[in-house]
């Protein structure tokens, strides 16, 4: 997971990966916090919250600005359903004095035709003739779509979003505190289902404007932090200073050349900045 | 040098003398990826040793990144002219495009000051600190701060952690998974028996013994009191002071960044 992301991208950033006696095995995001401080912020969520390809992430600009604890409990690729797995995260999200939920793909949600696998973006089909085999959403909605047909690929869509809000449901009840859900995305809730260059549309993948509606009901405050258009974000070198291709050929081989050292995905530094600022002032 | 001839990363780990860069570098350097060369410059100092062109480093060492891609090394603040060398050696290695990091190891300078006391009476043939008199106190601590200023004013070069004696000792498996974390590779479960290499094991210095499958620390702190109280009077001794101080901060509550700022506001 965070280890992922610090090995492709070190020569630009360093994440300053850490990990707690209670929480072994999992990457959190540098620097270190205390997860149990009293009258915390935690937050949770996918690259977003742990801040891919940004030097200060909007969870750590609300502990300064609000000079509050906070809990960066971000992970590559998590889902809802990735913290009501683990007890231990959701005993921090209990204890918190407000859990911060940024908006998480449906794709990440394990249910219809696929099982989502090692967290990290990466479907496995549980049935027809891709049984077993393991793929990124992207590919492995695409396939879906191809080899199992239009409407199956409707009804799994269906079928994540209605999941995606039942997860949603499970986690407020089980968070006693403050409960804000953030929209962090280029889009607007509904102009991220455009389906025309990817069969899971934009980020945060095939979760609509109805299901985000249904959020206050659970007890979410929404915060809705748009950023469209967003600049392109060059990634650079953090101690030459000249621009870096994180995304090199060895690694990345169907990745476009000229796309190897652009951030055209992951929330830019401006969108976590203003994130912040919106959180803060609802916070306050 | 080829891409082939380059380790994929470089990590110099590095410290006052007694500050645990044993027992940390030995658990840095037990990971399988990893190939590590303790203390080449103060080793050959003897001979003149300095070489920090990194073609001529990797020969000297026999070094092969074929099954072990990731190089550490070890050095001890001991000479001023080791740490030198060490950065000069680490800045060759980056601007030759492999990445490169630095790890800095503190300890509570008067703990390191008994330990050193304690190894130069009981164990080590070199006789050289075996007295605590105002003196050497002052000498041991005014050695520290030179050095320390280097590392600070070189360190942002890299990517660096600071890594204290007491917070390693105190949760050896997250401290050694941060460090891993670095390169970065996940931590392997040998790792956390923290075992000293077969030279070490051969060494009477306790100080490999205590990381022979755990450790076990040496309980100082009413000598270092009466050390501090005793001294306290010594210029040398009241930066060692502010330098214990500020190692004893709480790593959840202040960043490797600051900490480093504050350290080179205390050494410059």
């Amino acid at each position: 997971m965070g280890l992922g992301y610090q090995k492709t991208d070190r020569n630009a950033f360093d994440y300053d990966i850490w990990f707690d006696a209670g929480l072994p095995n999992l990457a959190l995001r540098g620097p270190q916090s205390d997860l149990h401080a009293d009258n915390r912020i935690s937050f949770i969520g996918a690259a977003q919250t742990f801040g891919r390809f940004v030097h200060d992430p909007f969870p750590r600009q609300v502990g300064q600005f609000l000079e509050r604890p906070i809990a960066n409990l971000g992970f590559s690729g998590a889902g809802v359903e990735f913290y009501l797995q683990r007890p231990k995260l959701m005993a921090l999200l209990a204890t918190s004095d407000t859990v911060v939920v940024q908006s998480m793909s449906a794709r990440s949600v394990s249910a219809g035709v696929f099982k989502t696998a090692r967290n990290n973006g990466v479907l496995c089909f549980q049935s027809g003739p891709r049984k077993g085999e393991s793929f990124m959403a992207q590919e492995a909605y695409r396939l879906l779509k191809i080899e199992y047909g239009e409407d199956a690929l409707i009804e799994q869509r269906k079928t994540v979003q209605e999941k995606w809000v039942e997860q949603h449901r499970d986690l407020a009840s089980q968070v006693p505190g403050r409960k804000v859900f953030l929209w962090l995305s280029n889009e607007a809730p509904g102009d991220n289902l455009d389906y025309g260059n990817s069969a899971i549309g934009k980020f945060p993948h095939m979760v609509s404007a109805e299901m985000v509606s249904e959020l206050p009901d659970m007890g979410f405050e929404v915060i809705e932090c748009i950023l469209n258009p967003e600049p392109v974000q060059i990634l650079v070198n953090d101690h030459s200073h000249v621009v870096e291709r994180v995304f090199d050929q060895q690694n990345f081989p169907n990745r476009p050349d000229n796309l190897r050292a652009l951030n055209v995905y992951y929330a830019s530094p401006a969108l976590h900045d203003k994130a912040a600022r919106m959180l803060c002032k609802a916070l306050l | 040098m080829t891409v082939t001839d380059m380790p994929k990363s470089f990590t110099l780990l590095i410290g006052p003398p007694r500050s645990g860069t044993t027992l940390i570098a030995n658990t840095f350097m037990s990971h399988s990826t990893v190939c590590g060369v303790h203390e080449p410059y103060q080793h050959g100092r003897a001979n003149g040793y300095g070489t920090t062109d990194f073609a001529d480093f990797k020969a000297d060492h026999s070094l092969d990144f074929t099954d072990t891609p990731n190089l550490a090394l070890k050095e001890t603040t001991t000479r001023l002219r080791n740490v030198e060398l060490s950065l000069e050696l680490a800045q060759n290695v980056q601007n030759s495009g492999t990445y490169t990091s630095l790890i800095l190891i503190l300890r509570c300078p008067f703990e390191a000051f008994l330990s050193q006391v304690e190894a130069s009476r009981d164990h080590w043939e070199e006789k050289k600190l075996t007295d605590i008199t105002e003196e050497s106190v002052a000498h041991f601590f005014d050695r520290q701060r030179a050095p320390l200023r280097l590392i600070c004013e070189n360190a942002r070069r890299f990517h660096f952690r600071i890594v204290s004696y007491d917070s390693f000792c105190a949760s050896p498996e997250t401290e050694t998974a941060r460090l891993m974390a670095l390169i970065p590779v996940p931590m392997e479960p040998h790792q956390k028996d923290l075992m000293p290499d077969a030279a070490g094991l051969a060494l009477p210095d306790p100080k490999f013994a205590s990381s022979r499958g755990g450790i076990t620390k040496t309980d100082r702190a009413m000598s270092v009191d009466h050390l501090i109280e005793t001294y306290q009077h010594v210029p040398s001794v009241k930066f060692a002071m502010a330098l214990r101080a500020l190692i004893a901060l709480d790593v959840k509550k202040i960043t490797d960044v600051e900490k480093l700022d504050a350290l080179t506001a205390l050494v410059l």
